[in-house]
């Protein structure tokens, strides 16, 4: 079960595409597969793609949970690329 | 995090020698411990990302049946769970294998149809008439029992899924061994077989059904529909389970299209305060087992397909092990075939064996 760590858009960059912020770690990403994200926006990102829209609360305590239980959210981010 | 599954193999003169599947995933059901059962529930959906909408429909079945309530969970959220699948068999058959193959991936024609499926609740006859098409383009009728070389024709003149699938029956490999599919019994059964009907730590590292592993996801649930059970009677066991993942598509399609379908999981309870719930996913069986003291979980146990079909001495250790191919290269290729069609849940990875191992290899 891949972690799904919420990823906050921080830039629009065109053709459905965006930069996120992943606990500190930028990276592009399509937004292709959801509707109406905008900058703020919480996302689940895999391989590439957002995947679902978060609400920025959920998004919020899903990333203190992570904190709380010591998970690396940058590192696991790294991870969730599978090949 | 050390959450990759690492599948390390040993070749030579064309043939896999030696095997070892290492599966760092972390156990993340602990995080549940200690909550308020409806805050447990929201927690498993949002942990999870490609299996959010089944983590939390396990997670609601479990809790219900651990506190003797009726299932709660709409009929929604049922669909959500069978339109979370069918997004995933779409990712696999539209971008990851045209990938491995050499081939151009589908992007556009993908967001289109994963867009249509997440619009399912409110327009079910977009998405339906979206899946029908693509499930067209596959060339074959799931109730035609077909020879190999049949079914490969039908595939060509089908369209570009046709042709994904006629490159996957030539390239991906034919089984020498073979492992148990695992049945579907239900969440009555499961909870009848577990130990005081919950899965203990060992059973969530490395499950097994009688005693053996076995084989879990699309190929275990429609290995008796004639055009996978042709291919099944062939050894073609890895393109079957991607066809299996088809004739899934077109089963969806048709559970969408009536209002009228019944749930997608069940759960049982084996005394007061334990709750088992088994949904099936894209990748397999997903079991949550819970239990539940004055509305506060005290124990969350989660069994994930890949650890069923990753098993140490599971499907793909026995189908990659005496795996033979035109040359060493070749076979390597055929053992990432075989992983992408059992589909691990997390980021993995093919190499070869280093040190010892590789010299015993």
């Amino acid at each position: 079960m891949c972690l799904a760590i919420p990823a906050r858009i921080v830039e629009l960059t065109g053709e459905d595409n965006a930069r996120v912020d992943l606990g500190g770690v930028r990276k592009e990403i399509s937004l292709a597969l959801v509707e109406g994200a905008a900058v703020g926006d919480y996302v689940i990102v895999h391989v590439g793609y957002a995947l679902s829209l978060l609400d920025a609360e959920e998004a919020e305590r899903t990333l203190a949970l992570f904190a709380e239980a010591g998970i690396d959210v940058a590192a696991a981010a790294e991870e969730g690329a599978a090949p | 995090m050390a959450g990759r599954l690492q599948l390390r193999v040993g070749v030579e003169h064309g043939c896999v020698r030696r095997v070892r599947v290492e599966n760092g995933r972390p156990l993340a059901a602990h995080l549940l411990n200690g909550r308020r059962v409806d805050e447990a529930v929201t927690l498993a959906s949002n942990l999870f990302s490609l299996c959010g909408q089944a983590q939390g429909l396990a997670a609601r079945l479990a809790v219900d049946a651990a506190q003797g309530l009726a299932p709660s969970a709409p009929r929604s959220r049922h669909r959500a769970t069978l339109v979370e699948l069918a997004q995933e068999h779409l990712w696999r058959l539209m971008i990851d294998w045209p990938q491995r193959l050499g081939m151009t991936d589908r992007r556009e024609a993908f967001a289109d149809l994963h867009r249509r499926l997440a619009g399912a609740a409110e327009a079910p006859e977009t998405a339906v008439a979206g899946l029908r098409a693509l499930v067209a383009e596959s060339g074959f009728a799931v109730d035609a029992a077909m020879d190999t070389a049949a079914l490969r024709d039908a595939c060509r003149r089908g369209g570009p899924l046709g042709e994904v699938l006629a490159r996957l029956i030539d390239a991906a490999p034919v089984a020498v061994e073979c492992t148990a599919l695992l049945p579907q019994v239900g969440a009555g059964a499961w909870s009848a077989r577990l130990t005081d009907g919950m899965p203990d730590a060992a059973f969530c590292r490395q499950p097994v059904f009688d005693d053996a592993p076995a084989e879990t996801g699309a190929l275990a649930r429609q290995a008796k529909v004639p055009v996978v059970a042709s291919l099944l009677a062939a050894g073609r066991r890895c393109a079957a389970r991607v066809v299996a993942r088809v004739v899934e598509l077109a089963r969806v399609a048709s559970v969408l299209a009536d209002p009228a379908a019944g749930p997608v999981a069940d759960a049982a309870s084996a005394s007061a305060g334990v709750g088992l719930a088994c949904v099936e996913t894209a990748r397999g069986l997903l079991m949550h087992g819970v239990r539940v003291e004055a509305g506060v979980v005290t124990d969350y146990r989660i069994v994930a397909p890949t650890e069923w079909n990753f098993h140490p001495a599971g499907v793909f250790f026995r189908e990659t092990l005496g795996l033979k191919a035109t040359g060493d290269d070749a076979a390597r290729s055929q053992v990432q075939c075989l992983a992408l069609a059992l589909d691990p849940c997390v980021a993995w990875d093919v190499a070869d064996l280093e040190g010892e191992e590789a010299i015993r290899a």
